[in-house]
């Protein structure tokens, strides 16, 4: 393999892990793996590559830790977060409120067809 | 696309539970009850959880009457509230024993989108007044023509679970009008039968499958369509909401229920 083509990979796969990353920090952090995976193994193929050929492998080895961090980030919010709604007072106001409007309301209505029969 | 996709959730658990055209007495619903859901969006397979969807029942009396509230509500979880935050509520408050609507009442806070629409149903004349709350509308009123048994999309929801499915053909198709955003509009239901839904934390039931369809016009099984499942048993539970967006599908699915 070419230092090009070495370099073509390299590129590519810091492109995967830099969005692995940023997904990774996202409430889709599930979709992560995907650009991570992906430029996790473009990494090692061109960390491999360069590594072979006596070339300078440091961006190779760059991309492989930055989709590594990707992948342990998505798959620790998997493991060890839990989806919740947060309990949100106002909220809860607004539907107790709502409620208490209704029946008024409600009543409105029914002096209008008492009125009306 | 998050709005999208919220929105979609919302209205499918609510315009897919549509109902047929003729009146049923309920004897499924009752007050107390309590249905919690996962609202997901499924992108290449893998499932993303939005929001949580409630749906819950409980009596309300008036000096003259007893009704039903029908209360549901969209919370996003909290991973999405900084980006785009989902606070949703509608009610429906109906007559116990025909679960038609007499107030509905709708009040959605949807990232930096607010809205609230009310309308009060006189069934004697026929009518039911729109009021409109959102920006540029104060106090909007407007007149919509009803007939005796036009549904709220809450309503609806509920009057859909009601429904006689075992005396159902498949292919039988139900055609229903209902006001949504001050429009009557008509939906088309179409039953497809038994399947069985493994449901998230009640194992594998029988369900009736419905295909849902807007406008009257045609039931959209086009790129797998919109399914709603409700379990073939007395409790009628919506186990299970299916929808094709153009990013992936939409779910719904019942995670939590109390009676």
């Amino acid at each position: 393999m070419n230092k090009t083509l070495i370099t073509i990979l390299s590129i590519f796969g810091i492109i995967g892990a830099i969005l692995g990353l940023l997904f990774s920090f996202l409430p889709i952090s599930n979709l992560a793996i995907f650009p991570a995976v992906l430029g996790l193994i473009l990494g090692l193929i061109a960390y491999l590559s360069a590594k072979k050929q006596k070339l300078n492998f440091s961006f190779a080895r760059i991309v492989v830790l930055l989709a590594l961090l990707a992948i342990i980030i998505s798959m620790g919010k998997q493991l060890f977060t839990e989806d919740e709604v947060k309990a949100d007072t106002e909220f809860i106001q607004k539907e107790k409120q709502s409620e208490v409007d209704a029946v008024k309301e409600l009543e409105e209505l029914d002096d209008e067809l008492d009125e009306l029969e | 696309m998050f709005k999208k996709v919220s929105f979609i959730a919302v209205l499918f658990i609510v315009f897919a539970f549509n109902t047929s055209s003729t009146l049923v007495e309920n004897q499924h619903i009752k007050s107390g009850e309590k249905l919690t859901f996962i609202a997901s969006f499924n992108i290449s397979g893998v499932m993303t959880d939005i929001a949580e969807v409630k749906m819950e029942t409980s009596t309300v009396k008036t000096k003259s009457r007893e009704l039903l509230r029908l209360k549901c509500t969209a919370s996003t979880y909290s991973s999405w509230d900084k980006f785009f935050k989902v606070r949703d509520l509608y009610e429906s408050y109906v007559d116990i024993e025909t679960l038609l609507p007499v107030l509905y009442k709708r009040n959605i806070e949807e990232g930096t989108y607010k809205k609230e629409l009310k309308y009060l149903f006189k069934r004697k004349s026929k009518i039911a007044i729109s009021t409109l709350n959102k920006k540029g509308y104060k106090d909007y009123k407007t007149e919509v023509p009803i007939t005796d048994t036009t549904l709220d999309i809450v309503s609806a929801i509920y009057n859909a679970r009601i429904l006689d499915y075992e005396n159902f053909s498949v292919g039988k198709r139900v055609i229903k009008k209902l006001i949504v955003d001050s429009e009557v509009q008509t939906i088309t239901i179409e039953y497809l039968g038994k399947e069985t839904v493994s449901m998230v934390n009640y194992g594998k039931k029988e369900c009736y499958k419905l295909s849902i369809g807007f406008g009257g016009s045609e039931i959209e099984n086009i790129k797998g369509g919109k399914y709603i499942y409700i379990t073939a048993d007395d409790d009628r539970l919506p186990a299970l909401i299916e929808a094709n967006i153009p990013v992936g599908r939409v779910q719904i699915r019942l995670s939590n229920y109390t009676k």
